[in-house]
């Protein structure tokens, strides 16, 4: 019995990429730490939801540099407002929906700035099209690529509701307190998704597996 | 369960997000359905390739580092509290409360209020400085009204006499018509060098303007009028003007020995002195375009004497009241009036 409460508390922790010395402290714990001043329990925080958070933005913004300073702005965020975390909150739900915000602000600021490059246009196509077959390692590359490409072809909220589901592993209902959606919505843009998805990739399945 | 139950509800099986019942009839469909069977293959194997999906992101401890650093910053600066837009602040439930909206009602109102009153008294104050820039070319007495106070200099008389000249030709030329006479007597009159202006009221101002006017031209008009071409009549005006400013002059001087303050009330002098200023000038005027040089002269003497006493403030210093009727005494101005009266009478 403890054998197995030990197997899932690992296995939840594994989920979120946790580090060692992280698995004793649940996130209602590291909480109230973070609350009574303890500041080493927010890196606490840090380590446990960092690449999770960091992977989900790179999903929506496509950019590593730009994710990583935006995973910085949303743990600073999540720092200043965790007064205003409710006891009924999880906080990893609570952490990407502040990710989703700052990546979605970001998005917009960026938006009116300028115009997003096209991947429909000819000549990117054709450079990726070009090129010898690819053996294992370049499949992989091919393959991150392609799936980075898709998400990128995806509107924004199926883009969200596709990440959260198959990267993030997060439940229907937190997907829908994350991004404030109906379950009915996001039920019909992740499926959406999936098609567009599986026609953008399926040239690579049969090579890649 | 069925083919067209269960191809629905797949993803969600997958997702993991069927409950247990659900869960257990499609495990069970699935089992039986080739076609259905094939379809979660496909969606599982899916999610293999996804799960192999690796992202050139890493976390690092320099990023922890950053965030560190900037928290401690902003725990170190002052506490601001975060910029919220006012349409949210107004959408927010927490800020929407009708005693709120009231009071920004009630601000508006009295910003409107604020703006509409000093729209007014800045209409008001053009108003005031239009007549004044117009009453340059008047008399001073003019613009004296209440406590607004105009001083000029002591060489007036000199300066007078020294304008005699244009103001003659300036006559001759205005007498095709009456409105071209009234234009030139208000364009001759001297004007002071010093002007000391105590701004009035903007009510006051407002009532000065008008009734300054009013008089003016009431006046003007007048004297022009009950001047006729003939001596007789003209001579009947110039007995009642120099009756009415003698009278004036006497009261002057009596003013200041009923007094025993150092300042005194010359209000009425000054209002009955700015009303025979007007007909001073006209009838000076047309003396001298009839030729009529003792009549100019006598006219000439008294005007600037009218001129000090209807720019004396209405409680006037006892050594400005002095002044003036050592000038008068000089010129014995108060007997000529009387011999004048008499002649014009006779």
């Amino acid at each position: 019995m403890i054998k197995r409460l030990a197997m899932d508390v690992l296995g939840q922790a594994g989920q979120l990429g946790a580090t060692p010395g992280t698995l004793m402290n649940s996130a209602e714990d590291l909480i109230a730490r973070v609350r009574s001043g303890e500041a080493d329990a927010f890196q606490l925080i840090f380590d446990r939801y960092s690449r999770p958070i960091i992977s989900f933005i790179y999903d929506i913004t496509g950019e590593r540099e730009l994710s990583e300073e935006l995973m910085q702005e949303t743990f600073v965020r999540a720092y200043r407002n965790l007064s205003t975390l409710r006891g009924e909150a999880k906080l990893s739900t609570w952490l990407f929906g502040i990710a989703k915000n700052v990546a979605r602000e970001h998005g917009r600021a960026r938006q009116r700035a300028s115009r997003k490059v096209e991947l429909d246009d000819e000549a990117v196509r054709e450079l990726r099209d070009a090129g010898l077959p690819p053996d294992d390692s370049l499949i992989n590359k091919e393959l991150n690529s392609v799936i980075h490409d898709a998400l990128a072809k995806l509107d924004d909220d199926k883009r969200l509701v596709f990440s959260l589901k198959i990267f993030q592993q997060q439940s229907y209902e937190e997907i829908s307190a994350i991004t404030g959606f109906s379950i009915a919505k996001l039920k019909t843009d992740l499926h959406r998704a999936r098609i567009e998805m599986r026609r953008l990739i399926r040239p690579y399945l049969e090579v890649s597996l | 369960m069925k083919c067209e139950e269960c191809l629905p509800r797949i993803e969600e099986y997958v997702d993991g997000e069927l409950d247990g019942r659900n869960g257990e009839r499609m495990r069970a469909h699935l089992s039986t359905c080739a076609d259905c069977a094939s379809e979660f293959a496909e969606l599982k194997r899916e999610q293999e390739i996804y799960a192999h999906y690796r992202r050139p992101v890493e976390v690092t401890p320099a990023q922890w580092n950053i965030v560190r650093a900037r928290i401690e910053q902003e725990e170190d600066a002052p506490v601001q509290k975060p910029r919220t837009r006012l349409s949210e602040w107004f959408i927010s439930r927490k800020h929407f409360r009708p005693v709120y909206v009231a009071a920004l009602a009630l601000i508006f109102v009295g910003l409107a209020a604020g703006f509409i009153y000093l729209s007014s008294l800045n209409r008001q104050s053009n108003l005031v400085l239009q007549t004044e820039k117009r009453n340059e070319t008047l008399p001073p007495g003019n613009s004296n009204e209440n406590n607004g106070t105009v001083a000029v200099d002591g060489n007036r008389e000199n300066r007078n006499s020294k304008r005699q000249t244009p103001s003659v030709a300036t006559n001759e030329a205005a007498t095709t018509g009456q409105k071209k006479a009234a234009a030139a007597v208000v364009a001759s009159v001297p004007r002071a060098e010093k002007r000391k202006v105590t701004v009035p009221t903007p009510d006051d101002k407002a009532q000065l303007v008008e009734a300054v006017a009013a008089d003016r031209d009431q006046l003007i008009t007048g004297v022009r009028r009950s001047a006729p071409e003939g001596t007789g009549n003209f001579d009947f005006e110039i007995a009642r003007h120099a009756e009415r400013a003698e009278l004036l002059l006497r009261s002057f001087r009596n003013v200041r020995l009923a007094a025993s303050n150092r300042s005194l009330d010359v209000s009425y002098e000054k209002e009955q002195s700015r009303k025979l200023l007007y007909q001073n000038i006209a009838l000076r005027r047309d003396a001298a375009a009839r030729g009529d040089q003792a009549t100019t002269e006598v006219l000439n003497t008294l005007e600037p004497i009218l001129l000090d006493i209807a720019n004396l403030p209405n409680r006037a210093k006892a050594r400005d009241v002095r002044s003036i009727e050592q000038r008068m005494e000089k010129k014995e101005i108060v007997a000529t009036l009387q011999v004048r009266t008499l002649v014009a009478s006779n």
